[in-house]
């Protein structure tokens, strides 16, 4: 099978070689417009996410997949799933609102907790040091829809960085050489 | 005697040749069992084919190369977008994001347009030339198709003179198992002969009318 594909290749003349490697750039810049098209509609940074922790059981388990959208005229109201990220930490948080105080400015504050949590996010360290409520400014999104069990392939290469650049990478070297 | 060996010496000598003419065709070998590897391969040699036996005739690759703009265009649009937001994070890239996917996949629609409509089963287009611009120039269409779970390849030869504006096309339907072995090594002379009577019966015809 190898020797047939690199014969294919080899038979190749610039313009297929070119046109393999652009075969490569549409998919990924299909990938990457349909994201950014989902982010556009969404009004989210991250209209995707992934439950990470046991937090929110058993309304989500790690592995489900999170579908978000963000519109910020649409009032933040206790008992709604939230997406938000802390400042100086990468990962973001789904937790549920359990309080919401709006000023006549309109300024929001808002306190949240994991459903499988004994206390809310201030007591459990979620929050920045000296942060007492979540802003709308650091929400990503609220949650609209989840597919179960789907992100445990993103928690697994996440876990074992070698099993996505063997994925990944095999992929890559498939669609650049199998010629169609 | 002293002429019969000359004469035996003069056949070994032909024999050599011939065979390291052979050897220098070096023998097409594929995966049998992969159905885009089988068309690929009878193409490429197709195309070989025509171009040994029309010595004059140039490979024209208009239709290839729009493909090959399109799908650029395309790709970049994506960058742009890539780098945008890179640039000026969300939601501040919203807009210019929102045009690039919308001008994204209206190009990825016309680009299988294309594909249907204009570009086909052709797999290549060549012109032969009259430097001294007395005779038309002479156009060779090929087209193939070869079906995922099926054996038959259908070759279509189309040929036109730019003279008399008609063209003529020309179709051979022969299971791949008339031009590869076992190993999946194609027979080269075969499949040449075939197909160079199928150029001639596409030439030939135009040439009665």
């Amino acid at each position: 099978m190898l020797e047939g594909i690199f014969s294919d290749v080899s038979r190749m003349n610039k313009r297929q070689k070119f046109y393999q490697a652009l075969n490569f750039g549409m998919i990924v810049s299909s990938a990457l417009m349909i994201w950014k098209g989902l982010m556009v509609v969404t009004g989210s940074e991250s209209p995707i996410v992934v439950v990470l922790s046991g937090s929110m059981e058993p309304a989500f388990y790690r592995g489900d997949l999170l579908f978000l959208t963000n519109n910020r005229e649409d009032p933040v109201q206790a008992g709604e799933i939230l997406v938000f990220k802390v400042k100086e930490r990468d990962i973001p948080i789904v937790h549920r609102v359990i309080k919401v105080h709006e000023s006549a400015d309109g300024e929001v504050k808002i306190l949240t907790k994991g459903d499988n949590n004994a206390g809310d996010d201030r007591a459990g360290m979620i929050y920045a040091p000296h942060q007492n409520w979540v802003t709308k400014s650091e929400i990503i999104g609220r949650a609209r829809g989840y597919l179960p069990f789907v992100g445990m392939v993103t928690i697994l290469m996440n876990d074992y960085p070698m099993l996505k650049y063997v994925l990944l990478g095999g992929l890559a070297v498939f669609v650049l050489l199998h010629r169609e | 005697m002293a002429a019969r060996k000359k004469a035996r010496r003069g056949g070994d000598e032909a024999k050599a040749k011939s065979s390291s003419g052979e050897d220098e065709q070096k023998k097409l070998t594929i995966n049998k069992w992969d159905t885009a590897a089988v068309k690929n391969a009878l193409d490429d040699t197709a195309k070989k084919v025509l171009m040994v036996n029309e010595e004059e005739c140039v490979e024209e690759f208009t239709v290839v190369d729009r493909r090959l703009v399109l799908c650029t265009v395309a790709c970049g649009f994506s960058a742009f977008a890539l780098v945008y937001d890179y640039l000026f994070p969300f939601p501040r890239s919203e807009v210019v994001l929102a045009m690039c996917a919308i001008s994204y996949f209206i190009l990825m629609g016309v680009l299988s347009l294309y594909s249907i409509f204009c570009e086909g089963s052709i797999f290549m287009l060549a012109r032969t030339t009259d430097t001294t611009g007395k005779k038309p120039d002479e156009l060779w269409t090929l087209s193939s198709s070869l079906l995922r779970f099926s054996h038959h390849y259908t070759i279509t030869v189309t040929y036109s003179n730019g003279g008399s504006k008609a063209k003529n096309s020309c179709k051979m339907e022969k299971s791949v198992t008339e031009w590869f072995d076992e190993d999946g090594g194609l027979v080269f002379d075969k499949f040449k002969t075939d197909f160079s009577n199928l150029c001639c019966d596409a030439k030939s015809f135009d040439k009665t009318q």
